[in-house]
């Protein structure tokens, strides 16, 4: 393999590992602080790749594109979690993924309805390519990364300077105490998941020029969010993001050794990992509901 | 069990909990004045934590209803009755490990909007030395000792203790036990305890629960000895 | 009523019923035997997911195994379709005992998921790595090397349907027989309670392992009678989306019980043939249902159906005067 392969492999494998921490963040966040699987993370990724194909089709602009998307993102989240989600917190494990699970059903549904059937394909925000070592690489697909990035260094920021986060932290590890001290944790519930939401909107819409959007956009992205989430360990955000990286180039490279394996490589990765380390590679110490500790 | 109920702070009355089907409670009634110090005993497995949690709002009750300071409290979100002054330390002694002595202050602070940490800090000293451990690395009592104290934040009017001296060393318990006293002047206790002679000694009053019922009360220092000894053990 | 007897009658009944309604509706024949089969589907998932309280988002893997192995003999090996079914079933129960005892030590949620993996995996494999095999998209058609057995040539869908109600009459008295032993009450016993049943000196492990069997196995039958039913398989069975549709109809049906699974096809099938004809497509549906099932009917079709006929029961008996009821 030469190095043109190598370093648009790369590329292509950073871009991926970020619209995969975007979509992923959301899930870590509800693992490890809400102890639900919130399967429906997905629908607002979708959401999100539709608004920008809506806004992008009808103005012309990716950037009002993004923030429509976030915003009926992170609103549809407000609106799952106090309608729905907060009902299910303290039910078993088992109830809160196929009550989240019927509410990706419920999106897709939606988005049928909304957006019909057909793939849709989302304008290229920009075709400037840029050079790496020789080899020209679209600038697009580094941004993506670099997004991810930021929201990576804000989370972080988020949980460790103020004391909102170090509620959040106490949170992951114990929901109740949280409670006991008096904090309104269903408050901080609702903040974070908005926050998830809006990032997983995010996510679809930076992701929607590379890919036809289509309303079953999300079922692969699910999974390849939970193998992301599972190998990090549940709740850490930095897991998250190694994750990330690692799954991205993993795509990356798979698909350029042959096609089939970008789709198969995470899927065989993720097999291994709960098979030989069911804990993840950062994974986080707590109790809660719901798990056996 | 009808004696002076005059300054009652907490008041439950005929209280129902099960578990799923499983019932763990069978008309509890108890009620809790101003300033006592009221201990509950009995075996594991008799329904005391089960109490507490239930007067603290983590569990819904099945009948019956409990009234702080004049207002039923038995609909509150667990947060909620935190909030209006009467706290539960639960029995595991978990503090927020991942965050340093100083930063769950600052979250008891957050909660309660109460900044003053010398006045709570003065039961137990050690901790101003610690501020910057992570609560981590603490031992059994030191992490009790900041539990008590960020329940403390705020100036809780009832403090429930979930068994607060359990796997303690003699020494600690010791510690405890005056603090508790100290802390009395100015709150009100409702502890689980275990550790028999420190009942009889800081005590003014006890009930004994048996499989989800009380099945005694006594407030004379010697009862308290007596019934300790005989009706629990 | 004897125990052993409503083992054997309840299903005797419901097979007959499924038999004269295939003559009252003779044009829906084809989708009675669909009802049976997926029946089967969801009892195995029902062992999981109602018994022993485990989440797979995995379950069309197991289904494929058996689907394939029959499907590969048929095609390459053999001529009897009824050998094809024993080896699917075979398929099931080995890859059972070999993922067993690596999944089933896995807590709840990772157990869901990397049964999705596998889900995926499998997909994976047979259409892409062994497509020399399995003809990949295409799919592999078989139909014409089916033999004729002897007594019942199951090549005709008439003869077909007995075969499947056989079958089902079969499975639904072990079912039931399960449920009524020292098996079913450890299953569920787990569920409830795993440290509780490890001190009791139970070896929770074990159960769990054959639960996993169990189902397992039931899903391979299920994927083996869809083959030789449409005479050709293709990847498409064993895909993840499937996986949300099995554990639907398991919830629908009721949970946890020997005849939930059964009700919980009827419901599922039913509704999606219904709906498919005003709607394209089933997700919006199928997502209100089961979060209406999950809220309002926690014990599914047949728990409602009990629910009722418990309540004329007792009615019943306190106009008989009797007192003490009793339930078996």
């Amino acid at each position: 393999m030469n190095l043109n392969l190598w370093i648009t492999s790369l590329v292509y494998g950073l871009s991926m590992s970020g619209v995969l921490f975007l979509v992923s963040v959301g899930i870590s966040i509800g693992f490890g602080l809400m102890r639900i699987v919130n399967m429906e993370q997905m629908v607002y990724y979708t959401f999100g790749a539709y608004m920008a194909y809506t806004i992008v089709t009808s103005t012309g602009s990716f950037l009002l594109g993004i923030i429509a998307a976030v915003a009926v993102a992170a609103a549809l989240g407000i609106i799952v979690e106090t309608q729905l989600l907060r009902r299910v917190y303290s039910r078993e494990m088992m109830f809160t993924m196929v009550v989240t699970f019927s509410v990706f059903l419920i999106g897709i549904g939606i988005i049928q309805y909304i957006w019909g059937l057909d793939p849709k394909p989302v304008a290229s925000p920009m075709e400037t390519m840029i050079r790496i070592v020789r080899v020209k690489v679209p600038l697009y697909r580094l941004l993506i990364f670099a997004v991810a990035i930021l929201v990576y260094i804000g989370i972080q920021l988020l949980l460790n300077r103020t004391i909102m986060g170090k509620a959040i932290r106490a949170g992951i590890e114990n929901p109740n105490n949280v409670q006991g001290l008096g904090i309104n944790i269903y408050k901080i519930f609702t903040i974070m998941f908005v926050i998830a939401s809006g990032i997983a909107g995010l996510g679809g819409a930076l992701y929607a020029p590379l890919i036809m959007v289509g309303p079953y956009m999300g079922w692969d992205m699910l999974l390849f969010a939970f193998i992301t989430v599972i190998l990090g360990g549940l709740g850490s955000i930095k897991g998250t993001m190694v994750s990330a990286l690692i799954l991205g180039q993993v795509m990356a490279l798979g698909g350029t050794l042959w096609a089939p394996l970008a789709y198969i490589a995470p899927f065989i990765v993720m097999f291994l990992v709960i098979l030989v380390k069911p804990t993840g590679l950062f994974g986080v110490r707590g109790t809660a509901f719901g798990f056996e500790s | 069990m009808n004696a002076d109920r005059t300054n009652t702070l907490l008041n439950v009355s005929d209280l129902e909990v099960s578990y799923q089907k499983l019932k763990v409670l069978f008309g509890v009634s108890v009620y809790v004045k101003k300033g006592e110090n009221v201990v509950l005993v009995g075996r594991n497995g008799a329904g005391k934590t089960t109490l507490f949690r239930t007067i603290a709002g983590f569990i819904k009750k099945g009948k019956g209803n409990i009234v702080y300071k004049g207002k039923e409290i038995d609909r509150l979100e667990a947060y909620e009755v935190a909030q209006r002054g009467l706290k539960y330390i639960p029995q595991d002694k978990q503090v927020f490990s991942d965050l340093t002595v100083r930063e769950n202050l600052e979250l008891g602070s957050y909660a309660t909007k109460d900044h003053e940490w010398d006045t709570v800090l003065v039961h137990f000293p050690k901790l101003k030395t610690l501020l910057d451990r992570k609560a981590g690395n603490l031992s059994g009592g030191e992490r009790q000792m900041l539990l008590i104290t960020m329940a403390l934040l705020g100036r809780p009017e009832l403090v429930l203790m979930d068994e607060p001296t359990e796997g303690l060393a003699p020494q600690l318990v010791k510690e405890l036990k005056d603090a508790f006293k100290e802390i009395n002047r100015h709150t009100t206790l409702f502890i689980i305890e275990q550790n028999l002679p420190l009942t009889a000694e800081v005590a003014d009053r006890v009930y004994s629960m048996k499989e989800g019922k009380i099945v005694a009360e006594t407030t004379a220092r010697d009862d308290i000895k007596e019934m300790v000894f005989e009706k629990y053990l | 009523m004897n125990k052993k007897v409503k083992t054997v009658l309840g299903p005797f009944i419901l097979v007959v019923l499924l038999s004269i309604s295939r003559y009252l509706f003779s044009s829906k024949m084809t989708f009675i035997t669909e009802i049976a089969i997926y029946s089967l589907f969801v009892m195995g998932n029902n062992i999981l997911y109602g018994y022993l309280g485990m989440v797979s988002f995995g379950q069309p893997f197991y289904l494929s195994i058996g689907a394939w192995t029959s499907a590969i003999f048929l095609a390459y090996i053999g001529h009897n379709p009824i050998l094809a079914m024993l080896l699917g079933i075979a398929g099931g129960v080995i890859t059972g005992f070999v993922l067993g005892p690596f999944f089933i030590r896995l807590r709840g949620d990772y157990f869901a998921l990397i049964n999705a993996a596998l889900c995926a995996i499998g997909v994976f494999v047979f259409q892409k790595l062994l497509i020399g095999i399995t003809r990949g998209e295409d799919g592999l058609w078989f139909r014409t090397q089916m033999s004729r057995v002897r007594l019942l040539d199951i090549r005709l869908p008439n003869n077909f349907f007995f075969f499947v109600m056989i079958i089902f009459f079969i499975v639904l008295v072990l079912y039931s027989h399960m449920n009524n032993s020292v098996l079913g009450s450890s299953f569920k016993a787990l569920k409830v309670n795993e440290r509780k049943m490890r001190f009791l000196g139970f070896d929770t492990f074990r159960i769990r392992w054959i639960g996993f069997i169990l189902a397992s196995a039931l899903s391979s039958l299920s994927g083996s009678l869809y083959a030789l039913n449409l005479g050709f398989v293709n990847p498409s069975l064993g895909e993840t989306h499937r996986a949300a549709e099995v554990l639907v109809a398991t919830l629908l049906g009721g949970s946890g019980t020997v005849y939930g699974p059964f009700f919980g096809a009827l419901g599922f099938l039913g509704i999606k043939d219904l709906v498919s004809r005003w709607v394209t497509r089933w997700e919006l549906v199928v997502g209100v249902i089961t979060l209406i099932v999950m809220f309002r009917f926690s014990k599914g079709i047949w728990g409602g159906i009990r629910k009722v006929s418990l309540k004329i029961y007792d009615r019943d008996e306190r106009s008989a005067g009797r007192c003490g009821r009793q339930r078996s």
